[in-house]
């Protein structure tokens, strides 16, 4: 250790010009611990052995910290926090002495110091370079006399050194504060140092000195409370208490606006304090002043230090008492009548009962999936209860068989456009013609609206047949007569039922019977497509028939549904379903309709 | 009557030889009936039935049945296109109608394109071989083939319903596993696979769009 030290030391001077040396981190965790304990043993040897050592010590702990590594993790809070050392720690070495030079016990001030300093860690050196800058000549030189004149006094301070040592941040605070002051101190022990005759009348100015900045600092603010500042005793204990207790009375009394009369009071009390704090301390500089010409400078110059550090010291715990005492005051304020504060925090929206809101968002999102699967249903159900025209259509494969036609239809479109390309000339204007006659054969014309309805299930029949007959092929219609048969006397057999059952009923067989008509329409173009021989008027001919009859039927069915429910009271809903009914019917019409145009690429590919 | 409510159709056809017993298959699928006597088939004849998947999706099975006659063929094959599953049915006791699967299938693949629908192999009219008919078409050589060319296989029959769910079953869950997997989508202007149209897909829009206007209102 003692050879790294000298090593460090021999080349100390050479970076003592740079202040940017100060802070190299530690290499390894053991450079760094031997670091701070070479830096722990500096301090105690320099308290031990006082000021000049103290300045040859300075040097050697920045280089200290130069040589070593850059890898220690707190770069930033050592660069931040000696910003603050630089300003603080030529204070606390004044502080120091001031404090010993008042008479404090050494080991008071050395543990306070110890405890302190570790805290900061590294942050010697900081300070050090500061205070060569500045007050080399001045703070080491007196704090080299004082220490000695302070162990020949005793006074008992152990609340402030102690206050000293658990609050560094606090220590810190208040000697930033009082810096400006004691620059001025500075100045005016060095004035007092040349003018050692006019002893006692130096010092009373000292005193005003010292006074006349305070007051100029705004600490005015708080009226009486800071006044005291300049006269640096006891009394400023029991004054903040007072304070501190005025606070409390007037928390007690309003919201905390204190009361005029409550402050004029309590400034008074403060006055007299403040008369009685003088008398005080006059009678400590009398006794300083018999023990010898030279220490008396220095010592009422130590007296001062000693004063306003104290006076820092004991407003910040003052103030520190006022704060818990209004917080305290506040608590119960607050608790009364609301035992651990239930109401308030509930009013708050504090509350540690209250459910996550995630909580609540799932809770809302389950819900409405809930409700939302619960309509679904709901209209699933009431999609099936209501019956729909394309629904039972698809159900009784209309829909697949006017697919399959289509599909036919296309592929025959296709094969007549594959015949058609290879010709040219007459051919293609033979072939354009044939087509073009097919089409013209295929012409429904107006279905005659006023056509009266077929008469029965007999007469589709003998209908049906009659339209086949040319056709060429047997297509059976049993079905669709049965289907008919089926239902007109089912129909008939109704009695005492709701209108919508009717209608359901006459929904139901178009339906049906659409699908039933598209199935024979599919199965007529199939067989004509894989027919050998064609005679495609005649086939056309038929298919025209075939739809008339066809949409004849639907319109008798209509009908007879129709007037089914017309034998029913009138009604807004009766009527609403007969008009259903036939909307219904012509959209069937509809279909068989275009089920029949899909026949023309067919019956062309059989004339082709 | 068919529920109107499904999440997808799937269309599949059945062919192969005539006589071999598609129709009767079918109508045991969807009727639970075997017909002892029935008309062969004119072009093409429709069956429809509801199965539900094991995780609950309701399949609408659309299910067209082709007539095996010749005669047919050239009309036949213009329904192929538009589905996504095909049975290739033969008879168990007639070695032939098994020799022309091959045929059947080729047809099948070339009108699909460029759809690639899922293949069972399915032989028919095993109960009249297991009452001591004659067995043409062994388990062993169909077993054989439809491994040869990835397809389903299984022996059923529609009189006493053996396997006839089954046969039915399998091709479904496929075409529903390769949806699930993403090869097959639904798609404009192919039916092979369509989604219910009774979903109620527009109907979810229009709650989202009407609560938040509710609420905003209080």
């Amino acid at each position: 250790m003692s050879g790294s030290d000298s090593d460090s030391f021999l080349s100390a001077d050479e970076d003592y010009s740079s202040p940017k040396a100060q802070i190299k981190p530690a290499n390894s965790p053991n450079a760094s611990l031997g670091h701070n304990k070479s830096v722990k043993q500096k301090k105690l040897q320099c308290h031990d052995d006082a000021g000049g050592i103290v300045e040859e010590n300075k040097p050697r702990l920045s280089t200290e910290e130069r040589t070593q590594d850059n890898n220690n993790s707190d770069d930033g809070w050592d660069d931040w926090d000696d910003d603050d050392d630089n300003q603080n720690n030529p204070i606390s070495e004044k502080k120091l002495s001031a404090e010993k030079s008042k008479g404090q016990i050494e080991n008071s001030t050395l543990g306070a110091l110890d405890k302190a300093k570790p805290s900061n860690d590294n942050d010697g050196d900081g300070w050090d370079d500061w205070g060569d800058d500045e007050d080399d000549n001045l703070s080491v030189e007196t704090s080299h006399s004082e220490l000695k004149t302070a162990s020949k006094t005793k006074t008992q301070m152990p609340s402030l050194s102690t206050t000293a040592s658990n609050e560094p941040g606090n220590n810190v605070s208040s000697s930033y504060d009082t810096l400006p002051v004691l620059r001025e101190l500075q100045s005016d022990s060095r004035k007092t140092q040349y003018t050692k005759d006019h002893k006692t009348e130096t010092e009373r100015r000292e005193n005003e000195i010292v006074e006349k900045p305070e007051s100029s600092w705004g600490w005015k603010n708080w009226g009486g409370v800071v006044s005291f500042l300049s006269n640096a005793t006891e009394g400023v204990s029991t004054l903040t208490s007072q304070v501190s207790q005025g606070f409390c009375n007037v928390l007690e009394n309003s919201i905390g606006v204190p009361d005029p009369e409550e402050m004029a009071r309590i400034k008074h009390e403060e006055e007299k304090n403040q008369t009685k704090s003088t008398d005080n301390s006059g009678n400590e500089k009398i006794l300083v002043k018999k023990d010898s010409k030279e220490d008396l400078i220095r010592s009422s110059v130590g007296n001062l230090l000693t004063g306003v550090t104290q006076i820092g010291n004991k407003v910040i715990t003052g103030g520190l008492d006022t704060l818990e005492g209004i917080g305290k005051k506040t608590m119960t304020i607050l608790q009364e009548n609301d035992p651990l504060l239930l109401n308030k925090r509930k009013l708050l929206g504090l509350d540690g009962d209250k459910p996550v809101l995630s909580q609540i968002l799932r809770e809302a999102k389950e819900k409405s999936e809930e409700t939302e699967n619960k309509l679904k249903q709901i209209q699933k159900n009431s999609y099936k209860k209501q019956l729909h025209f394309e629904m039972l259509f698809d159900h009784y494969h209309g829909l697949v068989h006017l697919e399959a036609l289509e599909m036919l239809s296309k592929q025959s479109s296709l094969k007549l456009q594959s015949l058609l390309e290879p010709l040219t000339g007459k051919a293609l204007a033979e072939m354009q013609e044939t087509l073009n006659e097919v089409k013209e054969l295929c012409d429904l014309g107006e279905l005659d609206e006023e056509n009266d309805c077929l008469s029965g299930a007999v007469d589709l029949k003998e209908k049906l047949a009659a339209a086949t007959e040319d056709l060429g092929i047997e297509v059976d219609f049993a079905e669709l007569v049965k289907c008919w048969e089926g239902n007109s006397t089912s129909l008939a057999k109704l009695e005492d039922v709701e209108p919508q059952e009717i209608y359901n009923k006459a929904l139901r067989c178009l339906a049906e019977t659409t699908a039933l008509i598209v199935s024979k329409m599919h199965k007529i173009a199939e067989l004509i497509l894989i027919q050998d021989h064609h005679s495609t008027a005649n086939e056309a001919d038929s298919l025209v028939q075939l739809t008339h009859i066809f949409c004849l039927h639907l319109r008798s069915i209509a009908n007879l549904f129709g007037a089914k429910l017309n034998t029913y009271e009138t009604t807004e809903e009766t009527s609403s379903l007969i008009t259903s009914i036939f909307l219904e019917e012509s959209s069937s019409s509809s279909y068989v309709k275009s089920a029949f145009q899909l026949f023309i690429p067919i019956l062309q590919m059989g004339a082709a | 009557m068919v529920e109107p409510i499904f999440d997808y159709q799937f269309r599949l056809i059945l062919i192969g030889d005539s006589t071999v017993g598609k129709s009767s298959l079918l109508k045991y699928f969807t009727d639970g009936k075997f017909a002892e006597l029935s008309d062969p088939t004119v072009g093409v004849d429709f069956f429809a039935r509801l199965i539900e998947m094991k995780d609950g999706t309701q399949i609408k099975l659309q299910l067209w049945d082709t007539a095996g006659q010749e005669r047919f063929r050239s009309i036949t094959k213009s329904y192929y296109r538009n589905s996504v599953g095909v049975l290739l049915v033969y008879d168990i006791r007639n070695h032939a109608s098994f020799e022309h699967i091959p045929l059947w299938m080729m047809e099948a693949q070339r009108h699909i394109e460029p759809h690639r629908p899922v293949f069972a192999l399915v032989g028919c009219k095993l109960d009249l071989v297991n009452n001591g008919g004659q067995r043409e078409v062994t388990t062993e050589e169909a077993r054989a083939f439809a491994k040869q060319h990835g397809l389903h296989f299984v022996e059923t029959s529609a009189r006493t319903g053996v396997n006839v769910e089954e046969a039915f079953r399998m091709v479904t869950q496929e075409v529903y596993s390769r949806i699930r997997s993403g090869e097959y989508k639904v798609e404009d202007g192919w039916d092979g696979i369509k989604t219910g149209f009774a979903r109620p897909s527009t109907l979810d829009f229009n709650l989202v769009v009407a609560e938040p206007e509710k609420s905003s209102c209080c």
